[in-house]
């Protein structure tokens, strides 16, 4: 337990001293006395201070919790010695907020018997977090001598993010083999009637559409739409962040990245993660809820690393990235290097869609920037922006008060605009 | 501005024909120090405030008027220091619990009756009709000398000074 002499300590030993000082150099015995009762004070403090034993026991209610969500963190303390009040300060990082101010606790413990405090905590950002440990402050009876302690363990603390439920999401432009909701371009079995065509050998009879058949003398068999399944990768740019009042270019895209996962993964598609930035994570494609549990825990990881490294796609295992896949990039477009990325991958045929967060509306109103240099900031992002777009990819810009289920309505918007114009 | 008061108690004693008034005049500024450390809560400036009322009353105590109401005064200033630091502090509100109130205001009471006859143990041992010497000197020295080591030795006990981590 660390211990510190308090103002009160150092003050009355000061005027005890100065009244000592006072009575030598006057030679007056009364002013030695004047200072006589701040010397008892501090000789009865001193020999009665003692070091507490303090015991705490406890921690919060579950490891894995949702943005918003409330939790608890339950502890119980005994302490074992002469304090009159004990202070008790939950460390907490950022991302969550405590119910009273500080996390701190008050309490005049009695001696030898077990207090119950309980923190009602709140995650206010997505991300895996230490709580605690709690450091404990008293003093002893007469405010001479502070005792502070850090006791417990950190506990860890997953919180993930919250996101919006998507009514429709963008339409992969081809879909994989493996059967699934998604109605391929390709004929086969399916419901979906795609044409009329003549029979062949091997054809199923049930097929056999009567009507063309009795009008031109000819068999013909219906054509269906074979219903398969898409692979998404969700790349998400970790080059950059911009953060003002715990939100973030970088909290969005994981929020936006999750909501997209739960909406492809429903829509019985694989869906991989790609953290591209300074350091470079990745999960391989896969279906189902279990899955969707790993891409939020691989989102959650997401975090800026600085690093002046050059970094492409050659990095990744080609099994991340499955052919004839659809990449859905969030990024800000702050970083060369992820617009490079973006490039090679068009380049080796996939298709790509980009949401472009606007990371000024993460900047303070009140900052302080050289209008020179913000303009030639924006500049440099709108020339990356069209350089990608030139490229043919679609890049929806994504500022402030617009959703992601309109923007996803953009983009489908987009995608049949461009099927007309190269029809 | 706390450099000031000694200073100024010093001139009142050694030119002024009537410190008097200078010395009330410190005192009441000393007074108004600690009112607005008080209204400010800043526990860490009570007792320079005390301080400054303190001084001028040890140059009066030295100007040799009253010296039989020094441990009172003195005690007087302990209160007030304690009772300063009790309103600042809110650690343990006073509304909360009577029993707080009671216990805190016995021990203040007691710790300024202990002084007051510490103080006046002082005076009876200080009016005793001895003659300085040689005795008396070294019997001073080892005295002062004891002090200090149990004030060290307090302040390692208790504070954890030089002891190994």
């Amino acid at each position: 337990m660390t211990r510190r002499p308090t103002p009160r300590l150092a003050g009355y030993a000061a005027l005890v001293a100065l009244g000592g000082l006072g009575a030598v150099t006057l030679d007056r015995i009364a002013v030695l006395a004047l200072v006589v009762p701040f010397a008892v004070w501090l000789a009865r403090g001193l020999a009665t201070a003692a070091p507490p034993s303090v015991e705490l026991l406890g921690g919060p209610d579950r490891d894995r919790s949702a943005e918003g969500d409330e939790l608890l963190w339950e502890s119980e303390v005994r302490v074992r010695g002469a304090v009159g009040w004990l202070d008790l300060v939950l460390e907490l990082p950022p991302g969550i907020q405590s119910g009273i101010a500080g996390a701190r606790f008050r309490i005049r413990p009695s001696t030898g018997r077990f207090e119950r405090v309980t923190w009602t905590l709140r995650p206010i950002r997505w991300g895996s977090y230490r709580l605690g440990p709690v450091t404990v402050r008293t003093q002893d009876r007469l405010g001479l001598v502070s005792y502070s302690q850090r006791l417990g363990e950190p506990a860890r603390l997953r919180v993930y993010p919250s996101f919006e439920r998507l009514r429709k999401l963008v339409p992969p432009a081809r879909t994989q083999l493996s059967s699934g909701n998604r109605i391929s371009r390709r004929h086969g079995e399916g419901l979906e009637f795609a044409d009329i065509r003549a029979f062949t050998p091997g054809d199923r009879v049930r097929r056999v559409n009567w009507r063309v058949t009795a009008r031109t003398g000819i068999a013909h068999v219906n054509d269906f739409h074979l219903e398969r399944n898409a692979d998404l990768i969700l790349f998400v740019d970790s080059f950059a962040d911009l953060e003002l009042d715990q939100d973030s270019v970088l909290s969005l895209a994981v929020r936006a990245a999750t909501a997209l996962a739960d909406g492809y993964l429903g829509e019985r598609d694989r869906v991989g993660v790609v953290g591209f930035g300074g350091v470079v994570r990745w999960l391989l494609p896969g279906l189902g809820p279990r899955h969707f549990q790993k891409v939020v825990e691989a989102l959650l990881d997401t975090q800026v690393v600085a690093s002046y490294a050059w970094r492409d796609i050659d990095v990744l295992p080609s099994r991340v990235l499955p052919p004839s896949a659809t990449v859905v990039a969030l990024s800000p477009l702050l970083d060369a290097r992820s617009v490079g990325a973006l490039a090679d991958l068009h380049h080796r045929g996939f298709d790509i869609v980009v949401l472009a967060i606007d990371p000024e509306r993460f900047m303070a109103t009140s900052s302080r920037i050289d209008p020179l240099a913000l303009r030639f900031w924006r500049l440099l992002r709108v020339a990356r922006r069209r350089s990608l777009q030139r490229a043919g990819m679609i890049v929806l810009d994504w500022p402030q008060g617009v959703d992601l289920e309109t923007l996803l309505a953009q983009a489908r918007e987009y995608r049949r605009f461009a099927r007309r114009s190269a029809a | 501005m706390l450099c000031l008061v000694p200073a100024l108690a010093v001139t009142a004693l050694t030119s002024a024909r009537e410190p008097a008034s200078l010395l009330l005049g410190i005192e009441g500024a000393g007074v108004a120090t600690l009112l607005a450390v008080m209204v400010l809560a800043r526990s860490d400036l009570v007792v320079p405030a005390i301080a400054v009322v303190a001084i001028p009353e040890g140059a009066s105590l030295a100007l040799g008027g009253g010296a039989i109401l020094a441990p009172v005064l003195g005690s007087a200033l302990l209160a007030a220091a304690e009772l300063a630091f009790w309103s600042i502090d809110n650690a343990v509100p006073a509304k909360e619990s009577t029993g707080v109130v009671i216990f805190r205001g016995l021990r203040l009471l007691t710790v300024c009756l202990i002084g007051c006859a510490g103080a006046f143990a002082l005076y009876a041992i200080s009016a005793t009709p001895l003659s300085g010497g040689f005795d008396l000197t070294a019997i001073g020295i080892v005295s002062a000398v004891g002090v200090l080591v149990i004030v060290l030795w307090l302040g390692r006990a208790v504070l954890g000074y030089g002891a190994k981590p």
